[in-house]
C-alpha cells in the first residue's frame, strides 16, 4: 500500500527531536538569519563607538573636536542598517516557516491517510482538524522567530560582553554574573508556566465542551425557560477560565518583569559605577583610565545586553505551543506504525454471493463482537441489531475492508479472500453513516468523487433520491458549495444527497450505519422506501439500526452483542 | 456603532477603575523607562566632566541622581508588571461577561426556521471573542501611552531645545500618524482574507476527516489531501504576505524614529556649540529620544488593532439575529383553550403552503391525537402552537391559567452533558420524591437505580448515553415536572417499544385528565376511547372521537 510505505521519517521519541528534524528543512535560512543577527549586534557596537567618540571629542577632551559629516553618516548608517537587518531576519524566517509547515502538514496527512478509519476512536476528527488546520498553521512564530533567536540569544550577548570587556572588567562582570541568574530564573518560570498552562488548557476545554453542548441542546433549556440560569453557569465557567488564564499570564509577566529588572538595574548599576568612578570615589575595574568615551560606550551597551533574552522571554510561549503540537504528531505516528497494511492488491470478482463465516472484528487482545455468520444474495437485506457499543460500526468497517478481521472468513462468490484494504473490493462498496459524509465542496464533486458522469446522470440520481428539486433550487444548482455556514441543507436533505451518490455509483454491496437515526419519522420512512427501490435492482444491503419501525423491511436479522 | 459594540464599551465602562489603573501604570512605566536612560546619560556625562578637577569632583552631588536612577529602574520594573496584570485582568473580565451575555442573546431566539451553526457559534464564543481584547490592551491603552510620550517629548523640546522642533515634528508626524495609517491599510484587507482562508481550511479539513470512509472507498483520500495541503499553503503564503507588509511599515517607522534621534542629537550638538546647552546634556538628549523611540514604535499597530477588535465584535454580532423574534401567539388568561383562525403557513423554501386559512380549536379538558400522511404538516402544526414558527397569516390564540405558555416535548430530546437530576430539573427546583414519582410513571425508576450514581449519574456526550427510547421517556419526565396546563407532544412514542408506550400513555391519560394535550403520532394503538383524533389537511382539519 502506498501511503504506509511513505512513512520515511525516523521514529521520534521526544517532541524536541521531531522539531529539530523538521527545522533542517530551512537550515540555510537559519544560517542567514543568524548572520543578520550578528550584523545587528555589530551595528549596535558601532553605534556605541560612534556616539562615544563624538561626545568625547566635543565635550570631554581639552582639545575640542566637533563631529564631522562623516561621523553623522556613520551614525545614521549604523542605526538604519541595524533596523534593516532585523527586517531581513523576519523575511528569511517567514520563508523558512513556509517550508517547515508544509513538511509537517504532509507528515500528519500521510499518517491520517495510512490509518483512515482506524484513526478513530483514538483520535476524534475535531482534534485532528485542529492539528492540521490550526496548530500547524500557528507555528509561523516558532519557526520564523524563535528558532533563529535561540542561537542569537547566546551569540548576541556574548558579542556585547566581549566588547564591554575590552574597556572595563567590572561592567563585563556585572553582565556575566546577571546573565546566568536570568537563565536560571527563566527555567524555573518555564516549569511553573507549563503547569499553569496545562491547567489553563483543561479549563478551556471544559468551557469549550460546555458551550458546544449547551448550544447543541439549547432547545431543552429554552423549553424549560431556564436559559438565563444556564447563562449564569456559563459565566461561572468563563470566570474559571479567566482566572486560570491570568495564572498563566502572571508567570509570563513575572519572567518578563525579571528580565526587565535585570535590564533596568544593569543600566542603573553601570551608570552609578561610572559616575562614582569619575568622581574619584574608587579606582577599580578598568584597564586604563576611564574617560567619557568609555563611559558612554558602556552605558549604550548595557540595555542591549539583555535585549535578545527579553525578546526570547516574550516568544517563549511559542516553544510550548510547538512542543504540544509535536507531542500530538508523535502520538499519530506511533499509531500509524502499529497499523497493519495489505501485502498486495488482489483481483476481486464482481460480487454475486457473500458468505461470512464466524467473523469477528478487532484483534486478539481486543476482539470487538461475537462471531457472526450469514449468506447474502443479490437483492437481499440484512438488519444488524444490538445495543450501543456492541460493535455494529466496527463490523460494517470490517466488511468494507477498512479494518482487519480478527477471526473467521469472508468469501465472495465462493472464493475465500482477504478483503482488507483491497481497492477492487472498495470499488464495489457503498457506505452511508449516521451523519452523511459530505465534503465541503460542490454538490457535483460530492456526487462524482473523482469519476466521470454527465449532468443527465447526476440529475437522474438526484431524482431517484427525491432531492433534485431541492438541489436545483439552491444557488448554483449542482455547483452549490456545501458548507457549514450555508444552512440551506437540513439533515434529511444531506442524507438524501449521500443517497443520490449510491444511485449514481451503484455499489454491489451497500453498508448502512444507522442512516435514519437523526431523521424525523416522516423523513426516515421516505428514506427507507428509496432504499427498497435500490435493492430491487439486485444490490445487497446490510444495515445497522435501532429504530424498531425499520424492522419489517429486512430479509435476515443478526443480533450483535458486545460480550465475547 | 452597532448594539454589540455599545454593549462592549458599556461593559468596559463598568470596569473603568481597573482599566484606568492599567492606563495610568502604563504611562508611569513608559515615563520611568525614558527618564532612567536620560538621567543615566546626564549623570555619567556630568560626573565625567566634574571629575576633571578635584574641587568640582568633591562638590558634585551624586546622591540625588544616583537615587533617581535606582528609583526609576524599580518604578519601571514594578510598573510594567502592574500594568500588564491590571490591563489583562480588566479586559478578560469584560470578555468573560460578554461571552455569557452573548449566550443569553442567542438563547432568547428561536432557531426553528433559521438553523444555528453550532460549531461556528461555539468556536466564536470560545476563541474568536478573545480577539476583542485588542481593543483595550493593544489599542486604547497604548494610544494613551503614545500620546503622553509624544506630548512629553514635544514639550521638553519646546522648553529646552526649541531649535530641534522644526526638524523633529515632521518625523514625529511620519512615525506616529502616517505610518499607523499605512500599516492599517496594508494589514486589514489581507488579514480579513487570511481569516476567511483559515476558516475555509479548517472546515475542509474537518469535512475530509469526517468523510474518511467514503473517501477511502472511492480512493479519493490522496486527492483531497493534496487539495487541503494546497489550500493550507495558500493560507500560509497569505499570512506571510501580511506579516511582511506589517514589518515593512514597522521598518519605515523605525527608520523615522532613528532619524528623529539623530536629528535631536545633532541639534543638541549645535546648541552646545552655541553655548545654549551644557556639555553634559548632549548625551542625555540622545538617550531620551532613543528611549521615546522604543515607546513610539508601538504606535504603528494601534489603529489596526482597534479595527481588528471591532471587526471581531461585528463577527460576533453576525451570530445573532438583528432583532429578537416577537411572540407569534396571543396568550390570554383563562381555562385551557387553543384556537387557530384563518391560519396559513408555508416554508420559505417550498412552493406550496402547508396550511391555508385553517380554522380549528382545541379545548381543555381533552386529549387530541394529530394524525395524517407523511409530510401533511403534523410537526409543523405543533411548531406553530409552540410558537417556534410564525404563521404567514391568521392567528394562534392560546388561553391558559395565568397565561402560561404551553409546554412542549420536541421530537428530538436534547440530553445535556450533566447529571440525570439536572437533565430533568433544568434549573428548576424539584424534590427527589417528585422526580422519582415521574420516573416511576415513565418506567425509568429501575433504570435510574441501575445507573452507577443514580440520579447523580452524568448523561450526555462522552458520558452515559441513553438509548432513543430512554431519551423519549426523559423528555416525558421533563414535561411531567414542568406541569403546564397545555401539553404539546411531537412524536412522543417514536423509538419506544409499543407495549411500553401503551402502558405509559394509559397512565398519562389519567394523570393529565384535566389538561389540554395535543400530540402527533403514527401509532394508532396509543389512542384511547374518548380521546379526539384530528386528521390534518391543507385547508381543513377533521376531528372525531376515538371509540
Amino acid at each position: 500500500m502506498k501511503p504506509s510505505d511513505s512513512l520515511s521519517e525516523p521514529e521520534f521519541q521526544r517532541p524536541v527531536a521531531l522539531l529539530r528534524y523538521f527545522s533542517r528543512y530551512a537550515r540555510s535560512d537559519n544560517a542567514v538569519a543568524t548572520l543578520l543577527g550578528l550584523v545587528q549586534v555589530a551595528m549596535t557596537i558601532t553605534l556605541a563607538y560612534c556616539v562615544a567618540s563624538m561626545l568625547d571629542g566635543a565635550v570631554f577632551q581639552a582639545e575640542r573636536s566637533y563631529p564631522q559629516s562623516s561621523d553623522w553618516l556613520l551614525l545614521t548608517a549604523a542605526l538604519v542598517l541595524r533596523i534593516a537587518a532585523g527586517y531581513g531576519q523576519t523575511l528569511v524566517g517567514n520563508r523558512a516557516s513556509l517550508k517547515m509547515r508544509q513538511a509537517l502538514r504532509r507528515y500528519a496527512l500521510q499518517r491520517c491517510f495510512a490509518l483512515n478509519v482506524r484513526l478513530f476512536p483514538q483520535f476524534n476528527s475535531a482534534e485532528l482538524s485542529n492539528l492540521i488546520a490550526t496548530e500547524i498553521d500557528k507555528q509561523r512564530g516558532y519557526f520564523a522567530d524563535y528558532i533563529p533567536l535561540q542561537r542569537l540569544a547566546v551569540l548576541m550577548p556574548l558579542a556585547i560582553l566581549l566588547a564591554a570587556s575590552m574597556v572595563n572588567w567590572v561592567v563585563a562582570l556585572i553582565f556575566a554574573f546577571t546573565a546566568p541568574l536570568v537563565v536560571v530564573f527563566m527555567i524555573l518560570a518555564g516549569w511553573k508556566a507549563s503547569d499553569a498552562s496545562r491547567d489553563n488548557l483543561q479549563q478551556l476545554n471544559r468551557l469549550g465542551h460546555l458551550l458546544a453542548d449547551r448550544l447543541k441542546n439549547l432547545q431543552c433549556l429554552q423549553l424549560a425557560q431556564s436559559t438565563e440560569q444556564e447563562a449564569d453557569r456559563l459565566f461561572e465557567q468563563s470566570e474559571n477560565y479567566r482566572k486560570s488564564t491570568m495564572e498563566v499570564l502572571r508567570v509570563a509577566f513575572l519572567s518578563g518583569t525579571v528580565l526587565e529588572f535585570f535590564s533596568a538595574i544593569s543600566v542603573a548599576l553601570v551608570a552609578v559605577y561610572l559616575g562614582l568612578y569619575f568622581l574619584g570615589k574608587y579606582d577599580v575595574g578598568s584597564w586604563g583610565t576611564l574617560g567619557l568615551y568609555e563611559g558612554v560606550f558602556l552605558l549604550m551597551l548595557a540595555p542591549e545586553f539583555y535585549l535578545p533574552l527579553r525578546r526570547m522571554g516574550t516568544l517563549y510561549h511559542m516553544r510550548s505551543d510547538a512542543t504540544s503540537m509535536a507531542e500530538q504528531l508523535i502520538r499519530l505516528d506511533q499509531l500509524a506504525r502499529t497499523a497493519a497494511r495489505a501485502d498486495q492488491q488482489l483481483a476481486i470478482p464482481s460480487l454475486q454471493r457473500l458468505e461470512v463465516d464466524q467473523l469477528r472484528s478487532g484483534s486478539a487482545d481486543k476482539p470487538v463482537h461475537n462471531p457472526v455468520s450469514f449468506t447474502l444474495l443479490p437483492g437481499q437485506k440484512l438488519l444488524l441489531k444490538g445495543p450501543s457499543g456492541a460493535g455494529k460500526t466496527t463490523l460494517l468497517d470490517t466488511l468494507a475492508g477498512l479494518r482487519p478481521r480478527y477471526q473467521g472468513e469472508i468469501s465472495i462468490n465462493g472464493l475465500t479472500l482477504d478483503i482488507f484494504q483491497q481497492q477492487g473490493w472498495f470499488a464495489q462498496i457503498g457506505y452511508l453513516s449516521q451523519k452523511p459524509e459530505l465534503l465541503f465542496a460542490s454538490i457535483r464533486d460530492n456526487l462524482t468523487l473523482g469519476r466521470q458522469y454527465s449532468d443527465a446522470q447526476l440529475q437522474a440520481a438526484l431524482h431517484e433520491a427525491r432531492i433534485d428539486d431541492v438541489v436545483n433550487a439552491l444557488p448554483g444548482g449542482l455547483d452549490y458549495v456545501i458548507s457549514d455556514s450555508g444552512g440551506y441543507l437540513s439533515g434529511g436533505q444531506a442524507q438524501r444527497i449521500a443517497l443520490a451518490r449510491v444511485f449514481l455509483h451503484r455499489p454491489r454491496l451497500l453498508l448502512l450505519d444507522e442512516p435514519t437515526a437523526n431523521l424525523d419519522q416522516d423523513t426516515a420512512m421516505a428514506f427507507m422506501e428509496r432504499l427498497q427501490s435500490y435493492t430491487r435492482s439486485g444490490a445487497m444491503l446490510i444495515m445497522a439500526s435501532h429504530r424498531p419501525a425499520d424492522q419489517q423491511f429486512f430479509d435476515v436479522e443478526i443480533i450483535l452483542s458486545g460480550e465475547h | 456603532m452597532t448594539p454589540l459594540q455599545k454593549h462592549y464599551f458599556g461593559l468596559l465602562w463598568q470596569h473603568k477603575g481597573m482599566a484606568l489603573l492599567g492606563v495610568l501604570l502604563a504611562v508611569i512605566t513608559a515615563v520611568a523607562g525614558i527618564a532612567l536612560l536620560a538621567v543615566s546619560g546626564w549623570f555619567i556625562s556630568a560626573a565625567a566632566l566634574a571629575g576633571l578637577t578635584a574641587v568640582s569632583a568633591i562638590e558634585f552631588n551624586f546622591l540625588t541622581p544616583g537615587a533617581m536612577v535606582r528609583g526609576f529602574s524599580i518604578t519601571r520594573t514594578l510598573g510594567r508588571y502592574g500594568e500588564r496584570y491590571t490591563s489583562h485582568e480588566a479586559t478578560f473580565r469584560v470578555i468573560s461577561r460578554l461571552r455569557a451575555d452573548l449566550f443569553r442573546f442567542l438563547a432568547r431566539r428561536h432557531w426553528h426556521e433559521v438553523q444555528m451553526n453550532r460549531h461556528e457559534s461555539a468556536s466564536r464564543l470560545l476563541q474568536d471573542i478573545q480577539h476583542i481584547e485588542s481593543i483595550y490592551v493593544s489599542a486604547l491603552l497604548p494610544a494613551v501611552v503614545v500620546l503622553a510620550t509624544v506630548l512629553g517629548l514635544v514639550l521638553s523640546l519646546a522648553l529646552l531645545l526649541p531649535q530641534a522642533l522644526p526638524w523633529a515634528l515632521p518625523l514625529l508626524v511620519l512615525a506616529v500618524v502616517v505610518m499607523p495609517w499605512l500599516y492599517t491599510r496594508q494589514v486589514l484587507q489581507p488579514q480579513n482574507q487570511l481569516h476567511q482562508l483559515r476558516v475555509a481550511q479548517w472546515q475542509f479539513a474537518s469535512s475530509l476527516l469526517s468523510s474518511m470512509r467514503t473517501l477511502s472507498l472511492h480512493q479519493q483520500l490522496e486527492h483531497s489531501g493534496e487539495q487541503l495541503a494546497q489550500q493550507a499553503s495558500a493560507g500560509d503564503q497569505q499570512e506571510i504576505t501580511t506579516v511582511n507588509r506589517q514589518q515593512f511599515s514597522m521598518l519605515l517607522a523605525q527608520i523615522f524614529l532613528a532619524l528623529l534621534a539623530v536629528v535631536v542629537f545633532w541639534q543638541a550638538f549645535v546648541a552646545y556649540q552655541q553655548g545654549i546647552l551644557a556639555g553634559a546634556e548632549v548625551f542625555m538628549w540622545l538617550l531620551l529620544t532613543l528611549g521615546c523611540g522604543e515607546v513610539l514604535i508601538g504606535a504603528c499597530p494601534i489603529l489596526a488593532s482597534l479595527r481588528l477588535g471591532l471587526a471581531a465584535l461585528l463577527r460576533l454580532e453576525a451570530l445573532q439575529p438583528a432583532q429578537a423574534s416577537p411572540e407569534p401567539r396571543q396568550l390570554t388568561e383563562g381555562a385551557g383553550l387553543i384556537r387557530l383562525q384563518q391560519l396559513s403557513y408555508g416554508y420559505p423554501s417550498q412552493p406550496h403552503p402547508v396550511f391555508q386559512q385553517v380554522d380549528v380549536s382545541f379545548a381543555a379538558p381533552g386529549w387530541y391525537w394529530v394524525c395524517g400522511a407523511s409530510g401533511s404538516g403534523k410537526s409543523t402544526l405543533i411548531a406553530l402552537l409552540a410558537g417556534q414558527l410564525q404563521a404567514s397569516s391568521g392567528t394562534v390564540q392560546i388561553r391558559s391559567a395565568s397565561a402560561r405558555p404551553p409546554a412542549l416535548m420536541p421530537q428530538r430530546i436534547d440530553i445535556l452533558r450533566a447529571s440525570l437530576r439536572d437533565n430533568l430539573c433544568l434549573h428548576h427546583d424539584h424534590s427527589d420524591e417528585a422526580i422519582m414519582a415521574v420516573l416511576h410513571l415513565v418506567e425509568l425508576d429501575y433504570w435510574t437505580q441501575s445507573l452507577p450514581q443514580g440520579l447523580d449519574t452524568w448523561l450526555g456526550d462522552g458520558e452515559w448515553q441513553p438509548s432513543g427510547g430512554e431519551a423519549k421517556r426523559i423528555g416525558l419526565a421533563r414535561l411531567l415536572l414542568q406541569d403546564a396546563d397545555i401539553m404539546l407532544l411531537d412524536e412522543p412514542a417514536a423509538g419506544m417499544d409499543t407495549a411500553l408506550a401503551e402502558r405509559i400513555f394509559a397512565r398519562l391519560a389519567q394523570r393529565w385528565a384535566g389538561k389540554l394535550v395535543i400530540a402527533n403520532t403514527h401509532d394508532r394503538q396509543l389512542m384511547r376511547s374518548g380521546q379526539q383524533l384530528v386528521e390534518v389537511g391543507r385547508s381543513a382539519f377533521t376531528c372525531k372521537t376515538v371509540r
